[in-house]
């Protein structure tokens, strides 16, 4: 009887440390992995703060030197991809047209302006003022004003150390405390390599872009263009046959821009606050850069 | 008689027990495939919309990201419409390529619209380096430039840097 009772509370005690550790395991495998991924994340956002107070306390803009020897690296790997046009006589006027712009951005920095040869239709710029353009774009604008506006918004990026801040925003405090005076080769390559990477790969924010639209808009005017010249090119942009093949030849510009209509809105709304007027010089413009040019070289 | 009673409520809750295993048991196991089973069925139910972007992304994702496109996988969001496309004389032309120096179209760029990878992964060569050097024989002068201006009722100003002028 003694020994029948021991068994029943021996088969209880049994049931009993059974089912807790039937509940106990899942419950500590849901909750434990909780708790886990909330340290994880505290630990991070920690990690971030940090990185964000170290970055302002060392945080010196390139020198000129650097910003040359970055740009001339990282434009030499974007010609590597595309290769250049080389019409002179359309080269000069892109120059001549980006010049005019860029007499009236704030930093003293010698622009280069050169045509990228490929049907993409996109314009990027590198740091050290490398502005590029493709023989897509060109073939696809009507007028001077257009071309001024797109150059002009490349020329803001450069001007306000866009593609620079991104790069350093991205790079570790390791690699950003041993950049010395002037690059060494291996950082160099680093560099250069993350910039054209980047300019032809990602969007910068789009506080930058929507920066380079505003700042764009004003050089152009202030240089003596209509101020709507980049809305027109994007508008024409946006308002084309959504064939295969344009799609290919916009994917870049989809890609690395913000989207058409929103850009569109806030230039429309831009110009509604400057002052009417400025020069389109659309017949100079198909004078020096058309089907017909591009044909004949 | 005592014991017996004792024994029989032993007995009771023994089987009781035995009971509220038998419903435990199973509903636990359920407990635990629960645990698993929605990263289970998150996985299944992803795996096609995964599968899906990768076939989009060799596809060209860009373009699909450029135009808004949805792909099916946001599951609330319904697709959205492409805006209406121009459907006058627009249309995106092409520069007319006549010699050898632009024979290559699109070059740099794959099918799908993307930078080729081992391209941008490659070290520009000496040439490219070269013309990029050579790209500031085409600044113009600043008599040049001010004829343009001129010419073209533009705004001359005294500028940061003057054109021709290197560092």
């Amino acid at each position: 009887m003694r020994a029948e009772r021991g068994m029943q509370w021996m088969l209880v005690v049994f049931c009993a440390a059974t089912l807790t550790a039937g509940m106990a395991i899942p419950c500590s495998a849901q909750f434990g992995s909780l708790i886990q991924k909330a340290r994880n994340k505290a630990a991070q956002a920690e990690e971030k703060a940090k990185l964000a107070r170290e970055a302002k306390d060392i945080y010196t803009p390139w020198s000129p030197e650097q910003e040359q020897q970055v740009g001339e690296a990282s434009a030499a790997t974007i010609v590597n991809i595309f290769g250049l046009y080389e019409n002179p006589e359309m080269v000069r006027y892109v120059n001549l047209v980006g010049d005019t712009v860029a007499q009236h951005a704030q930093r003293p920095v010698v622009y280069r302006f050169g045509i990228l040869n490929t049907e993409i239709i996109t314009a990027l710029s590198m740091p050290g003022g490398y502005v590029f353009i493709t023989r897509g774009a060109l073939a696809n604008m009507h007028s001077e004003a257009e071309l001024a506006g797109t150059l002009a918004h490349e020329i803001a990026h450069v001007d306000e150390r866009h593609l620079e801040k991104e790069i350093r925003s991205k790079s570790s405090m390791t690699f950003l405390r041993q950049q010395t005076a002037r690059f060494t080769s291996t950082q160099l390559e680093q560099i250069a390599g993350n910039v054209a990477q980047g300019s032809l790969t990602q969007q910068y924010s789009r506080d930058k872009e929507t920066d380079a639209d505003r700042i764009g808009v004003t050089l152009a005017q202030a240089a003596g263009y209509k101020a709507d010249g980049l809305r027109m090119f994007l508008t024409f942009l946006q308002n084309a046959p959504k064939t295969p093949e344009s799609q290919r030849q916009l994917s870049l510009w989809g890609s690395t821009h913000p989207p058409l209509p929103e850009r569109i809105e806030a230039l429309r709304a831009q110009e509604a606050s400057l002052p009417a007027g400025g020069q389109v010089l659309d017949a100079r413009f198909v004078k020096h850069v058309n089907v017909a040019a591009f044909a004949a070289h | 008689m005592r014991s017996g009673r004792v024994s029989n409520r032993g007995g009771w809750a023994a089987w009781m027990l035995v009971a509220v295993l038998w419903w435990s048991v199973p509903a636990s196991g359920g407990n635990v495939l629960e645990l698993g089973s929605p990263q289970q069925g998150s996985q299944a139910g992803s795996q096609p919309c995964k599968t899906g972007q990768t076939q989009q992304g060799a596809n060209g994702s860009s373009s699909n990201k450029a135009n808004g496109a949805n792909n099916g996988c946001d599951g609330a969001k319904p697709a959205k419409k492409p805006a209406p496309l121009f459907g006058g004389s627009l249309s995106i032309k092409k520069s007319t390529q006549s010699t050898d120096s632009t024979a290559l179209g699109f070059n740099g760029v794959d099918p799908n619209g993307q930078v080729q990878q081992a391209l941008l992964n490659a070290s520009p060569s000496p040439d490219s380096q070269k013309k990029v050097q050579a790209m500031a024989s085409y600044r113009p002068s600043a008599a040049e430039l001010a004829e343009f201006q001129r010419e073209g009722g533009l705004t001359s100003s005294s500028p940061a840097v003057k054109p021709g002028q290197e560092k």
